[in-house]
């Protein structure tokens, strides 16, 4: 028997099958900017659970994977301003006393000291492959601000351009 | 700097993974959010259904048959020992293009014309109407909790069939299966197991020794089989072992815990979905070979 869905049950089904077929993705993302497993996950969980519970408010199925990533990134964003608020006096360390032993150190440090939109497109771009259009779309902001947020991240990673679109 | 050095660094960034325990909490965070979810659109946001859609619907309701004709039509299933027939006992259908129901249920009833003393044929007849009155009961439950769903607004689907799953000579067993479908599917199994030779319903506990330790038994090797499943898939999961929220592990089965005796004399125990694994998990059973219980099985 086939069961015919409602819109937005579709709309809850896409947002659910992204968050289970790309969590590490997210996961991931997340460490890049808190350097914690712990932060990562709370942050990946509780974005999983606002895009389940503002499901009805997407659009289009189609925009379901940009969507859930920018919900994730919302939420990073979110804890590193409130981070920041509470060390505000310990202000030295936080950032890098976690460092690993690390082959690419000035690399990882220039893409930690970079604003954080700038690092999402780096990390969007040559990490998670996503085109720049998709990128404009999970950071909500029209395609020539996202290129010039990844010439200046480049830029500061003393990468040379090659063809860039 | 070059490109290589980034593609390193992109590898170290892939290195990053969620382990089993978190992805664990995930799900069952997801499961909770979306059932949270569900109830909070029940209580709000309901609309009453369009009149003309109720105009539209299709419902009818079959009361319990058990005429002669409908009896030979369905019943004398070969392999449930020719001392029961399956007759229908609830028939519901409704649908309207939002909402779907599918009801058809079949019971049992003892054979008369089977060729036993009559003790034995009232002690069946007993036996079938204590398991088709349980059948029924939950039917009607399920069938209730649709129909009060269908005032509000969204997709609601419900079938309930049910099949005879297993028969030896001894016993046979007819499961009962409810899928409610909303946003999710949930399916939710029940078995009844029929002595042959008393004509009754058995519990799990009627299979062991009165004195035995059946749950404990039946408990610690499902924990083995769990232990072992989830070592070799990591796509298995069940709740045990979790460090995060160990109040949630799978500690021991109720004593009257759903089963059937599957065609080689084993054991089977089934758990309802989400039970003792997340709920993409589905309706869980574990096997108990026989030798793990051969020194306190009766039956």
């Amino acid at each position: 028997m086939v069961f015919r869905k409602s819109k937005s049950d579709e709309k809850e089904e896409a947002i659910e099958q992204i968050i289970c077929k790309r969590y590490d993705n997210f996961y991931r993302m997340a460490y890049s900017y808190v350097h914690d497993e712990a932060d990562a996950f709370d942050i990946v969980q509780e974005g999983a659970c606002r895009a389940i519970q503002r499901s009805d408010s997407l659009k289009d199925v189609s925009y379901a994977a940009t969507w859930v990533y920018r919900i994730m990134l919302n939420e990073t964003f979110r804890f590193l301003e409130k981070k920041k608020k509470e060390t505000y006096d310990e202000l030295e360390s936080i950032e890098y006393g976690r460092v690993d032993e690390y082959e690419n150190i000035d690399l990882k440090r220039a893409l930690d000291e970079m604003e954080p939109k700038d690092k999402a497109v780096i990390q969007l771009k040559y990490f998670e492959e996503y085109t720049l259009s998709e990128i404009a779309q999970i950071l909500e902001e029209n395609t020539s601000t996202v290129k010039s947020r990844l010439y200046r991240g480049l830029k500061k990673l003393r990468i040379k351009l090659e063809d860039e679109e | 700097m070059n490109k290589d050095q980034l593609m390193d660094l992109k590898n170290e960034y892939e290195a990053v993974c969620m382990s089993d325990v978190q992805l664990h909490q995930l799900q069952k965070k997801l499961y909770e959010t979306k059932q949270k979810k569900q109830g909070s659109i029940g209580k709000h946001r309901w609309i009453p259904a369009a009149a003309g859609v109720v105009a539209a619907a299709l419902a009818l309701c079959i009361l319990p048959n058990c005429s002669e004709v409908m009896a030979k039509k369905l019943g004398n299933v070969p392999g449930i020992g020719g001392f029961f027939r399956l007759v229908t006992i609830r028939e519901y259908a409704y649908h309207d293009g939002m909402q779907e129901a599918e009801v058809h249920v079949e019971g049992i009833t003892a054979d008369d014309g089977s060729v036993q003393g009559e003790q034995a044929i009232e002690a069946q007849k007993e036996g079938a109407g204590v398991v088709n009155e349980d059948m029924e009961a939950l039917t009607e439950k399920w069938i209730g909790k649709f129909k009060k769903q269908l005032k509000k607004n969204g997709y609601h689907g419900l079938t309930v069939s049910s099949e005879v799953v297993c028969s030896t000579g001894d016993y046979f067993t007819i499961k009962l299966t409810a899928e409610e479908s909303q946003a999710d599917t949930y399916v939710e199994n029940h078995f009844y197991t029929i002595d042959l030779r008393t004509g009754k319903r058995m519990a799990l506990k009627d299979l062991f020794d009165k004195d035995s330790d059946y749950v404990g038994q039946i408990s610690t090797n499902i924990k083995e089989q769990m232990r072992e499943q989830m070592a070799e898939n990591e796509d298995i999961s069940y709740w045990l072992d979790d460090k995060e929220m160990p109040e949630n592990d799978f500690d021991r089965i109720s004593e009257d815990e759903e089963f059937y005796i599957d065609d080689e004399n084993n054991l089977v125990i089934c758990f309802q979905e989400g039970d003792v694994a997340p709920m993409y998990m589905g309706s869980v059973t574990f096997t108990i070979p026989k030798d793990v219980l051969q020194d306190i099985r009766v039956r």
